[in-house]
């Protein structure tokens, strides 16, 4: 896949989209770019920017296809996440998630351990620990205050998004070992254009 | 339901009133401390000694657990620092509902360390809150709450002591008053005025010596003894455990983080100062500043945080 924003030096978030035919997808920021490594700025209010922002998102995922993705991976450096874990394929019925703000309010002790991906990361899994339950609050699409409780995947997914906001990405959780030997994959399947 | 010693002096209390305790739920044993061995908490330990029925469900999601809590016929369930999420179906279990023991003036510092938060972020009190339980993290319409300053001496440890007793005398004052008049009256918290108190980080703890003297005085008495707060001195980190806000003028042409006598005085953000007064250094034991000085841990000079790796 093209990327337009990979030699981009500037990281301030832009107000509005930059490609502007609406409701064509984003392109997804792939490893490595310094976009992923920064903290995402919170949004002040929920408008229709933010709306267009949530919808072409969730379009994107879903085309990509993946479970979530969150705004740093696009190349827009707010808090925003979309997530929707129905298994689309298999004719479930989306049950999308819009959030803006999200924050880990509570999270268990107890851990868990699941293999996780990322659109930024290709055809990359590891395994990765994080609190089994969390309990997150955040702003809806409609911009009201809003709590969730997750566990099992959705969980893992929710603190996988929310760590991108924070400009964490999974591979940060794994030996350094790991984490160069996928970067390398990456690079050699962009190599071969096979994204 | 609870589990930590803040649990334990309300369940004392209600044991020592002579009220008819059913049951108790605590985390499950794990290991702890030296050698990681199995240990119950202090609630499941204090519950068992005095031959109550101990119930430790690893979640109370699963309809079995669910289903046992029911068969309690509870009228009312006190719950104080639990650590596990309460499903609908045990919120609605005993007949009057679940109340918490909360660590804060609701809805200020909702969540995981309100004790900590309210004493980081210079708050002039805090207090307890007892609340009817909903869904929501630390919702509930609130029933009883009393409020205790704070002073710029406050520690975490003195304010969760002091919190866990108040907190014990309104959980018996609601049940108190649940006797007396069948119900309660509660009032419903003002979500625009909550705040969130999250779970708190090792990197909480970073001294930022940009703060004023007064931030950096309350997060060294917030945050410890854990994640501690701590800086570094040539090359080595320093666990700060006491230090006290210098009220002389002082001027601001220093670093701040400079280490200027043999006192202990440090430069901080916006031209204030504060003394350290007992530090504990990396691999060494606690001691006071003067020790640490002869000791060669700090020299007066010394720029401190000079040189952090920002992600430890």
């Amino acid at each position: 896949m093209m990327n337009i924003y990979t030699q981009r030096q500037d990281l301030t978030a832009p107000e509005k989209p930059i490609i502007s035919i609406s409701m064509s997808n984003y392109d997804i920021i792939m490893v490595p770019d310094a976009v992923l490594k920064t903290e995402a700025k919170q949004v002040q209010t929920v408008g229709t920017d933010i709306q267009k922002q949530l919808d072409r998102m969730l379009q994107t995922m879903y085309d990509a296809p993946g479970i979530g993705l969150a705004a740093n991976q696009v190349g827009m450096l707010n808090r925003v996440i979309v997530m929707d874990l129905a298994d689309r394929e298999e004719g479930e019925e989306a049950t999308p998630w819009f959030m803006v703000n999200p924050e880990v309010i509570w999270e268990s002790e107890e851990m868990s351990v699941m293999q996780e991906g990322c659109l930024s990361i290709p055809q990359q899994f590891a395994d990765v620990e994080r609190p089994a339950q969390v309990r997150v609050k955040y702003l809806d699409y409609d911009g009201k205050q809003a709590e969730m409780e997750a566990s099992g995947l959705l969980s893992h997914c929710v603190q996988h998004e929310i760590d991108h906001l924070n400009g964490v990405l999974f591979t940060d959780y794994l030996t350094s070992l790991k984490r160069n030997m996928m970067l390398k994959k990456v690079d050699k399947l962009k190599k071969q254009g096979l994204l | 339901m609870g589990t930590p010693d803040f649990a334990l002096v309300a369940l004392n209390a209600l044991v020592e009133a002579g009220e008819n305790v059913v049951c108790v739920y605590s985390r499950p044993p794990r290991p702890k401390g030296r050698g990681h061995q199995v240990q119950k908490s202090p609630v499941h330990d204090y519950a068992e000694n005095c031959s109550i029925p101990v119930f430790t469900p690893k979640s109370l999601k699963d309809p079995i657990a669910q289903a046992e809590f029911d068969s309690h016929d509870l009228d009312v369930c006190i719950v104080a620092a639990y650590g596990l999420i309460l499903p609908e179906a045990v919120l609605d279990a005993p007949k009057h509902g679940c109340l918490n023991i909360h660590g804060s003036l609701l809805p200020r510092w909702r969540g995981a360390a309100p004790i900590q938060y309210a004493i980081w972020k210079g708050d002039a009190e805090t207090g307890v809150t007892i609340m009817q339980m909903e869904k929501g993290l630390d919702t509930g319409a609130m029933i009883l709450k009393e409020s205790v300053p704070i002073s710029s001496s406050t520690t975490a440890a003195e304010l969760h002591d002091k919190l866990a007793y108040i907190g014990a005398d309104l959980a018996l004052e609601a049940i108190n008053l649940l006797a007396k008049n069948g119900q309660f009256d509660a009032e419903k918290q003002d979500d625009s005025a909550s705040t969130y108190a999250s779970m708190l980080k090792k990197s909480d703890g970073i001294v930022d010596w940009q703060a004023s003297a007064a931030e950096i005085s309350s997060q060294v008495r917030a945050l410890n003894p854990w994640p501690g707060v701590w800086t570094c001195a040539r090359g080595k980190r320093i666990k700060m455990l006491a230090v006290r806000v210098c009220k002389d003028d002082v001027d601001n042409s220093y670093t701040p983080g400079t280490l200027e006598n043999k006192s202990g005085l440090v430069r901080c953000g916006g031209g204030s100062a504060l003394y350290i007064e007992r530090i504990q250094p990396e691999g060494k034991k606690a001691m006071d500043i003067s020790a640490a000085l002869n000791g060669g841990y700090l020299t007066s000079g010394d720029v401190l945080g000079a040189g952090q790796k920002a992600n430890q």
